[in-house]
């Protein structure tokens, strides 16, 4: 009953002759938190770029009832899918408000001040630090200006890739209280993270890839029990 | 009172080195490109407020916006359709391409325009009156001026509108900046447009004191590109100054050295600056 958002159908995409990505099948519906979890090199961040329109690719992605491949990057931007992307990539020399309007970059809704409001009141730090330079802050508030400059977009699917990275685990608690609160605000989130116990801890469903392919998916309840998952990747910590 | 007088001049001619500078600046900082044709481009937007001054019948001063919206379309053209093609790769690349355009524009103008000295010459060109016993040309004062309301003009674009904002953003990350709604070619055309109309306005000026010539482009390229190191690419106000700098110090050497030094000296002070600040950073922030 509840729409899909974003729907994948071998997917396949690589840079230049490298192909990395194989047949891939995903499915996002409104309102999910969707992980996607996976080693190193495993093809997460090139899904994204895929995703994004960063990067050419063949096979079907349908967004929000409209076909995404055809898209430039701005296009998909400014239809409301919005990627945190992996190391932040902040606008380092801009002040923290001045990356958040970066997010609102195309917006002609007249709601921007409105969206300031919701996001400072999910970060409060943001608003304290909203005259500082964003390259001069620390990792967890770098993390969060990223987040909150994608929820200027007011996006219809937030895209995040590897919120954990580098941050301690209680500013990692924080920020998955947070996507979790932003989701009870009827948000859709695709997180992708190596750090499968976080990503298991907020998400519905996950799906697993290894070598640019997916090979375990399902609601977070079956996936946790699975004996392979459990062994490649929760095995150190149970 | 010959100091003050050489002083006075300095800084006014050093206003409009300053704003023949910031186009180059701004291109620099933002699309990594040193581009060695500015100097023909503030040559072609000379000759454009020639011809509207003269064909067209309109006051110079009125001419400049006119001729800033002609050069700022050059400039689009030239960057969406050429020099995209060669943004953030090799220096070496961006060099030969632009060197290649100076050459180019510099032999188009000679045919189109003719070798002839030209000068933009208004009824008031003459115009002066003192000030605490100095003489101020009105005319350089209006260059001066005009350079300064530039410069403020640019810094609010790139510091209070979407815009400059959506420039600054492209040059600090472009990973992001493609993922936030930039569209890298048109924004980078935009820039270069910008830089180009700005280089325009300087060379309307420029033909008021000064003669016009196919030839002028590689001198004031090479002016530009000092007053950019000494500047910086930050701030449009300190390129400015630097060109104040540049202005001044030009003026003293004339007048205890002797006038054909007065060349030399650009060059001098950009090798006493880069040994002085050798790491100076030229980011654009
Ligand atoms: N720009 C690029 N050009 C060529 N190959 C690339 C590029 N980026 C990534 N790759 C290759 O694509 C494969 C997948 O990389 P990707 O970054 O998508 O993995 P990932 O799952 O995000 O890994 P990580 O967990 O380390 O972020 C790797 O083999 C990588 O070497
Ligand atoms: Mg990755």
């Amino acid at each position: 009953m509840t729409k899909d958002i974003l729907t994948i159908k071998g997917l396949n995409a690589g840079y230049g002759a490298v192909p990395v990505l194989f047949d891939l099948d995903l499915t996002v519906r409104e309102g999910e938190i969707v992980s996607m979890v996976g080693s190193n090199g495993a093809g997460k961040t090139t899904l994204l770029r895929a995703i994004s329109r960063i990067i050419p690719a063949t096979g079907t992605m349908t967004f929000d009832g409209e076909d995404l491949l055809p898209l430039k990057p701005e296009g998909a931007f400014s239809r409301g899918l919005v990627q945190v992307p992996e190391g932040r990539q902040l606008f380092g020399h801009m002040t923290v408000e001045e990356n958040m309007m970066m997010g609102a970059n195309r917006r002609r809704d007249g709601g921007v001040a409105e969206s300031f409001e919701r996001v400072y009141a999910l970060f409060p730090k943001m608003k304290e630090r909203r005259r500082q330079l964003a390259g001069n802050m620390s990792g967890g508030e770098q993390q969060m200006c990223a987040m909150a400059r994608a929820l200027m977009a007011n996006p219809k699917l937030l895209v995040i890739d590897e919120m954990s990275l580098g941050l301690a685990p209680v500013i990692v608690d924080d920020l998955l209280a947070i996507l979790t609160d932003i989701r009870a605000q009827g948000l859709t989130v695709l997180l992708v993270e190596q750090d499968v116990f976080a990503a298991f801890s907020v998400a519905d469903r996950a799906y697993v890839m290894e070598t640019g392919r997916i090979v375990r998916e399902g609601p977070i309840s079956e996936l946790a029990n699975d004996p392979a998952v459990r062994d490649a990747y929760l095995g150190a910590e149970h | 009172m010959v100091l003050a007088q050489i002083l006075l001049n300095g800084i006014l001619l050093g206003g409009l080195y300053g704003l023949m500078a910031l186009g180059m600046a701004l291109v620099w900082g933002v699309l990594n490109i040193v581009n060695l044709s500015h100097g023909a481009l503030i040559m072609l937007g000379g000759y454009v407020v020639y011809y509207l001054f003269t064909i067209g019948g309109i006051d110079p001063f009125v001419a400049l916006p006119i001729a800033m919206l002609v050069m700022f379309a050059v400039g689009f053209l030239l960057q969406y359709y050429l020099l995209n093609l060669v943004v953030r790769s090799k220096m070496l690349n961006t060099l030969l391409i632009t060197f290649g355009l100076d050459v180019v524009l510099t032999y188009l103008a000679q045919l189109t325009f003719s070798a002839d000295f030209r000068t933009i010459n208004p009824p008031y060109a003459g115009a002066n009156f003192a000030l605490f016993g100095l003489t101020v040309p009105s005319v350089r004062l209006a260059a001066f001026v005009v350079a300064i309301v530039l410069a403020a003009a640019l810094w609010f674009l790139l510091h209070r509108m979407a815009l400059g904002r959506a420039i600054r953003a492209t040059a600090q990350n472009l990973v992001a900046a493609r993922l936030y709604g930039v569209n890298p070619s048109v924004l980078y055309a935009v820039t270069f447009g910008i830089g180009t109309a700005l280089a325009g306005a300087a060379g309307g000026l420029y033909g008021m004191i000064a003669n016009l010539t196919p030839y002028i482009g590689a001198s004031l390229t090479a002016k530009s590109f000092v007053i950019a190191i000494i500047g910086g690419l930050s701030n449009p106000f300190y390129v400015i100054f630097g060109g104040i700098f540049v202005g001044i110090a030009e003026s003293l050497t004339a007048l205890y050295i002797g006038p054909t030094y007065s060349d030399v000296i650009s060059f001098g002070l950009l090798v006493v600056v880069l040994v002085l600040r050798p790491n100076r950073t030229l980011r654009t922030s």
